[in-house]
């Protein structure tokens, strides 16, 4: 396996952030990721394709927070072994789209948006379609899900999994997500998956950080501040936001939900609380800014914490 | 690409080799409606949410999925793959049960003959293609020589 790159800024930031637990943070980053699977109800129950894969060698441990209260069954599971041949995406049940390859903290943002039918959702940047699929599910391909992303080829891939899937409620847009400012409609929910400098990744991608500096930290920070008030914008009286990204950076994430909290006064943070889920605060400051004191109900996900990547998720809702 | 919703009427003018073929009831598209590119050789599915949108100042690149394609003759209207992946269980004729080397070649894209048996239960034109109780799609029967339509992007190299 390649050696994973950790700048040593990186590692100097976290230590600055994490204190003494950044040994422990950094090893755990360089450890390799349990791969996951997250079923398609759409098209199969849960039990019926555990059973099945089951049979044909794999073993499986449940991913506690993708428990669904209506089915009585969890959707995301770890795979823990196989005793098959060749990888899971060479089944037939991924074939039919049966299943979605997908990290096991990704399949978080949609539980948390908690989108339900024939509602009208706005999936902001969903490219490859992970959590685009997902909400299909829990709507039962039911009302709207306008799913974009700006990139021709991302669109590509989000256009396959969501065929795929067999997601029926889906307009593909392809636009700058700021753009959504100027839409008609006003959405019940909004999925904002910034793009990021993707530091939680680092353990499926070793290269993740080969790109990684303080300057991209900033600019991506500017985006992401346009991006959230400019969709925030569309959202609904009592209407949910979820912001989230796969980077524990500060300024991708507390200091833009802060920036939001600051335009419009009424948005407010959630905590998030699910079952089997490790969250920690939101950071209130870094780098001598002081962030608005309700990021603290933000969920940091340490990879460490739940044996994940690491990821930053926020609840919104407008009063 | 210019799409126009359906009404009912139309819509099952269109969809009536579904039925005819394939005994598909168009009642279990109900929470859904259909519609039409300009040149009236593809049709698409969606919700009604979908279809009622305000889409104004939003860059739409396609709404639903793609349901079929139809030519100008009721044996020419092809559902597609992800289609009677999702629908598919519904049919009650021109279903080719698949045998497990089969399965494999139609999963990889590979055009194959069937039995005699198999040919009996089904006419020729576009069949229904399922394993035990896995619908895998859609392919071209000619006589014995089952033509693969399995998109490229679809097809595994190795099952």
């Amino acid at each position: 396996m390649q050696k994973i790159i950790l700048p040593s800024s990186f590692k100097a930031r976290y230590s600055k952030l994490l204190g003494n637990e950044n040994s422990a943070f950094l090893k755990w980053c360089q450890m390799p990721l349990r791969k996951s699977i997250r079923v398609n109800t759409l098209k199969i129950e849960p039990k019926e394709l555990i059973q099945r894969l089951e049979k044909k060698g794999y073993t499986f441990e449940e991913i506690p927070w993708t428990f669904n209260e209506k089915l009585g069954q969890f959707t995301g599971y770890w795979i823990k072994s196989r005793t098959a041949e060749g990888a899971i995406g060479n089944t037939d049940e991924h074939f039919i789209g049966y299943f979605y390859v997908q990290e096991a903290s990704s399949m978080i943002p949609p539980i948390v948006l908690s989108p339900k039918e024939h509602e009208t959702v706005l999936d902001v940047a969903a490219a490859p379609g992970s959590k685009t699929t997902q909400m299909s599910e829990m709507m039962h391909n039911s009302g709207m899900i306008i799913a974009n992303d700006p990139n021709i080829q991302r669109l590509k891939a989000l256009a396959f999994n969501i065929e795929k899937a067999g997601a029926v409620n889906v307009i593909l847009a392809r636009m700058d997500g700021n753009n959504f400012s100027k839409s008609r409609i006003e959405f019940d929910k909004i999925l904002l998956d910034a793009p990021c400098s993707a530091e939680g990744t680092v353990r499926k991608d070793w290269k993740a950080l080969s790109h990684w500096n303080e300057n991209l930290i900033h600019s991506l920070s500017r985006l992401q501040k346009n991006l959230i008030v400019n969709v925030a914008s569309r959202l609904k009286k009592g209407g949910t936001l979820v912001y989230s990204t796969c980077t524990l950076a500060p300024e991708e994430n507390e200091e833009v939900v802060s920036f939001l909290l600051g335009k419009f006064q009424d948005f407010k943070i959630e905590p998030i609380r699910l079952k089997g889920l490790k969250t920690r605060h939101g950071v209130l400051e870094w780098n001598d800014k002081k962030y608005n004191p309700e990021v603290k109900n933000c969920a940091r996900i340490y990879p460490q914490d739940n044996d994940s990547e690491g990821f930053f998720i926020t609840k919104l809702v407008r009063a | 690409m210019t799409l126009t919703i359906m009404n009912k009427q139309i819509a099952e003018q269109y969809l009536n080799p579904l039925v005819d073929k394939f005994g598909i009831s168009l009642d279990i598209f109900q929470n859904f409606g259909f519609l039409i590119n300009g040149v009236q050789e593809k049709i698409w599915i969606s919700t009604k949410e979908c279809m009622q949108a305000d889409l104004n100042n939003i860059r739409v690149d396609t709404m639903g999925l793609l349901f079929a394609r139809c030519g100008k003759l009721p044996n020419e209207f092809k559902p597609t793959t992800n289609i009677m992946q999702l629908f598919g269980k519904h049919a009650t004729k021109n279903v080719l049960n698949l045998n497990d080397e089969q399965k494999i070649k139609f999963a990889r894209g590979l055009d194959f003959e069937i039995t005699q048996e198999q040919q009996q239960q089904v006419s020729d034109g576009f069949v229904i293609v399922k394993h035990l109780d896995d619908y895998y799609g859609v392919a071209l029967l000619q006589g014995y020589r089952l033509k693969n339509q399995v998109p490229k992007t679809r097809r595994i190299k190795k099952l």
